[in-house]
């Protein structure tokens, strides 16, 4: 998801000095425009074609996050993520997904990714994620944060699968500024991951009121329905 | 045997007619022959009374002239007279032996008569011996006699004759007592004959009217039970029973009716076999058709008792032998059948359960069913009568739908990939960092952008598309201010009406306030229609877009139109279908844009139009709800093509 820079970066020290990004995809091209878009913005930047020589490399050089595509040959992204989650708790990983499938992107969530991008972006939209999701790693817990903050925060809790701690962060986030669409759905995506299901439906239409075109609501809410449909 | 009705009857007639005759016949001859017995007899005994009478008379007289001859003068008129009164006399003798003679049987009164007879005959011979001795003395004069004569004479006679005469007038007088006693005694007889005939002829005349009574009491029933026969059997046909068979038991008319009758009752018998069989092949060929019906079909009755139900439901239901059975017995436990035997015997179904697709485990497979309820009324009973529940077996039809969302998934999954690569490339060819591009390879890169943006759109379209004409679509419709939809609508098409010199205005009628519409979706429609009429309407054109107030209660009327080329007539009832694009010239769209437009419209549960001239100009117009109104904060509920969706009210 690509948002606007918010207040809550000026304060968070920037050290992406040479951060080291994982980029795996079968594509081979789009394995060669995202390396070189987050090249351009001075990451460090090593590729893998497939699933299997991501996991090797990821086990033996020290990334700071991995990029990887959710559809691929043999082992999947999901499977990565599984793999991955089994020797380390805390990497940060990004998807990229071309047909969001909302079973798919709550699984992956599930196992703890930090965003995802969706086909067809701009190197722009590479650079923005990656560096929101660096960005946020080193915040604490803070009463004093801001809305943008709190939405950072519970985006983290969320990476780390601290449930309880990431919905306490969305609905301060929502407390401090109702408008923003993009927390109602984080929020209804928790919500939906602890399994209160109407609770969640509710954030979603919330965020679709705010923005009717918000994507990620409006395809969680397609998909809802379109469950509900065979119930 | 009578050959025919009319015989018969001619027959019972006459044979009373013939009754009737021969007892008058015999009445008549019976009659007769008494009177002539009675007339012949009494005549005889009249004839022989009356006989006698003269014969008495004659002897008086022969008497009277006799003494008048004695005892008066002797003269030729007592000569004459006694002559006279001597030949009555035999005379009247003569005609009563005649009589008596024909009466053989009457000897005794022969042998009276004849003594009578014979004494009168010998004093007419005395007499006439006595007379004539004085006669011819003195042929005229009695004077001549001496006294002595006369006086001797006159003793004579008184003492001679006289008990002679009296004699005979007793003896006839005896006789005529006895013949007038007879005759007496004939007409008694005569009158109690008569009696005994009357009393007979009326105790037969009688007899003869019981004959005929009974006669034609028989003839009747001979006629009339036949008749009373085919009634009875012709209204038991006519009550269903057709079985009938009259014996005919003769040769007549009737007769022939009741072989008739036979015939007709046969035809009728082979007619209703006939007619049955038909029902019954009829029944036969419906009921196969249920069978092998690839639906499920159930049908109860309005107390849910299971009548009819065929193979295919009992082979999603895995049940037997359920008719007659409550179909909440038979159906328990089996979600699909029980829920719907429910809201049929509720009356609870809703047309949108039609739609609804329901899981169903067979046999450890998952099958997809769709359902539905057709009440049946019956043309006696009002009320629904019956109910048919129908079992749709819609897997296939689900896979096939899952499977073109998978797709769609997937060919958009496959185009957004190399898309994606190829935005990636030519954005990072026109960074900075990478050094500068002449011109010309900078309008190249343009190309490649402005294309591959296309194309994405194309995708996206199509993804749309697909989502919309599944029915998988919500509508997220809000009360939307018309003006400021309008107002922020026509911005970023000023800048590319002005450099294609087309003048772009609103009319709006200001009685169109609020409209219950999805902004973005509404704004999607205006998009296309508005590119469209940007693509084929040259310099100098109007594009005039706005709401008008329609025919239709409860929706307003939206228009783009536009001084355009116009669409020609045989194409344009093919602008709504997909790829549908006049020209393909560097201009030309997607081709999907008109078809989402229709799909969004019909989502909002509207109509889109169109009218064009060749030349002209075309519009298009549609209708959307008008805010009617709501509680305010709640939900409103608009019909749309895939049911029901729950409507926000936008803050």
């Amino acid at each position: 998801m690509v948002e606007e820079p918010t207040a809550a970066f000026k304060s968070v020290p920037i050290t992406n000095s040479k951060r080291r990004i994982l980029v795996v995809d079968d594509e081979k091209n789009i394995r060669l425009t995202v390396q070189h878009s987050l090249l351009a913005a001075d990451y460090e930047v090593e590729t893998a074609s497939n699933g299997m020589e991501g996991l090797q490399k990821f086990r033996s050089g020290k990334f700071d996050l991995i990029l990887m595509d959710l559809r691929m040959p043999q082992v999947n992204g999901i499977e990565m993520l599984r793999q991955i989650r089994e020797f380390d708790q805390h990497a940060s990983a990004i998807v990229i997904t071309a047909y969001l499938t909302i079973d798919t992107l709550l699984e992956a969530f599930g196992l703890g990714v930090s965003d995802y991008i969706r086909k067809p972006f701009s190197p722009n939209d590479v650079r923005e994620t990656v560096k929101h999701v660096l960005m946020r790693e080193g915040m604490e817990d803070s009463t004093e944060a801001d809305a943008g903050q709190s939405l950072e925060l519970a985006r983290k809790h969320l990476a780390d699968r601290e449930m309880p701690q990431a919905i306490e962060s969305a609905r301060q986030a929502i407390a401090k500024d109702p408008n923003n669409p993009d927390a109602h759905a984080l929020l209804g995506m928790l919500l939906h991951l602890t399994e209160d299901f109407t609770a969640a439906e509710q954030a979603f239409r919330e965020a679709i009121l705010l923005d009717p075109q918000h994507q990620l609501s409006r395809d969680y809410l397609f998909w809802m329905q379109s469950r509900s449909r065979l119930q | 045997m009578f050959k025919s009705l009319q015989t018969k009857i001619l027959l019972g007639f006459t044979l009373v007619i013939l009754l009737m005759g021969v007892l008058g016949s015999w009445a008549v001859i019976t009659l007769s022959n008494i009177g002539k017995t009675n007339r012949e007899t009494f005549q005889h005994k009249l004839d022989i009374v009356q006989e006698l009478s003269s014969l008495d008379t004659a002897i008086e007289e022969l008497r009277s002239a006799s003494t008048h001859m004695l005892f008066s003068s002797v003269d030729q008129r007592g000569y004459a007279r006694l002559d006279d009164a001597a030949k009555t006399a035999a005379s009247s003798l003569e005609d009563l032996s005649q009589s008596v003679r024909s009466q053989p049987d009457q000897v005794e009164l022969y042998r009276k008569v004849y003594s009578i007879q014979h004494t009168a005959t010998f004093l007419i011979a005395e007499l006439r011996a006595q007379f004539a001795a004085s006669r011819s003395a003195d042929s005229l004069s009695p004077a001549r006699l001496s006294p002595d004569d006369l006086r001797v004479s006159q003793e004579i006679f008184t003492s001679e004759y006289d008990p002679i005469f009296d004699s005979l007038k007793a003896k006839v007088t005896v006789l005529e007592r006895a013949y007038i006693k007879d005759l007496t005694q004939i007409a008694a007889t005569g009158i109690e004959r008569a009696d005994t005939i009357r009393t007979e002829v009326f105790s037969f005349g009688i007899v003869v009217l019981l004959l005929c009574i009974a006669f034609s009491i028989r003839f009747a029933n001979i006629i009339v039970n036949p008749i009373t026969e085919l009634t009875e059997k012709t209204r038991r046909i006519s009550a269903g029973e057709l079985n009938q068979i009259v014996i005919p038991r003769t040769n007549d008319e009737i007769g022939r009716l009741s072989e008739q009758f036979n015939a007709m009752a046969e035809k009728l018998g082979e007619f209703e076999e006939l007619n049955l069989k038909k029902i019954l092949e009829e029944k036969a060929i419906s009921e196969s058709i249920v069978q092998s019906m690839d639906d499920g079909l159930v049908l109860i009755d309005r107390f849910g008792i299971v009548l009819s139900i065929n193979r295919r439901a009992q082979e999603f239901f895995a049940v037997t032998n359920v008719e007659g059975k409550n179909c909440l017995d038979v159906a328990r436990g089996i979600q699909a059948f029980e829920s719907l035997c429910v809201a049929a015997l509720r009356g609870s179904w809703r047309e949108k359960d039609r739609d609804v697709t329901l899981e169903h485990v067979l046999a450890r497979e998952v099958i997809y069913l769709r359902r539905d309820i057709i009440p049946i009324q019956s043309g006696e009973t009002p009320g629904t009568v019956a109910f048919l529940l129908i079992f749709r077996d819609v897997t296939q039809q689900f896979e096939l739908e899952k499977m073109r969302s998978d797709f769609v998934g997937m060919v958009s999954h496959e185009l957004r990939t190399p898309l994606t690569a190829i935005r990636m490339s030519v954005d990072l060819l026109a960074e900075p960092s990478l050094g500068a591009m002449t011109p010309i390879q900078g309008q190249f890169v343009q190309a490649i952008r402005e294309e591959s943006e296309r194309l994405l759109r194309i995708v996206n379209d199509l993804m749309d598309l697909a989502r919309l004409e599944t029915g998988k679509f919500e509508v997220r419709a809000v009360a939307l201010d018309v003006q400021n939809f309008f107002n922020h609508l026509l911005l970023p098409f000023q800048a590319t009406a002005r450099d294609a010199e087309v003048t772009l205005e609103v009319e709006s009628d200001a009685g169109i306030k609020q409209i219950l519409a999805d902004p973005d979706r509404l704004k999607q429609v205006f998009v296309n229609l508005i590119s469209n009429a940007l693509r084929y309407t040259s310099a100098g054109g109007r594009i005039t877009l706005g709401t008008r107030k329609g025919d239709l209660q409860g929706f307003a009327e939206f228009f783009v139109r536009d001084t355009g080329s116009g669409i020609p007539p045989d194409f344009l009832s093919k602008v709504f279908k997909r790829f549908s694009i006049i020209s393909t010239d560097v201009k030309s769209g997607t081709g999907l844009g008109l078809a989402i437009v229709r799909e969004i419209i019909q989502a909002h549960g509207g109509s889109i139009f169109v009218k064009s001239e060749v030349g002209v100009g075309t519009e298009f117009w549609f209708t959307l709800p008008l805010l009617a109104g709501s509680n305010g904060t709640g939900e409103i509920v608009i019909g749309t093509n895939s049911g029901k969706v729950s409507v926000n009210r936008a803050p």
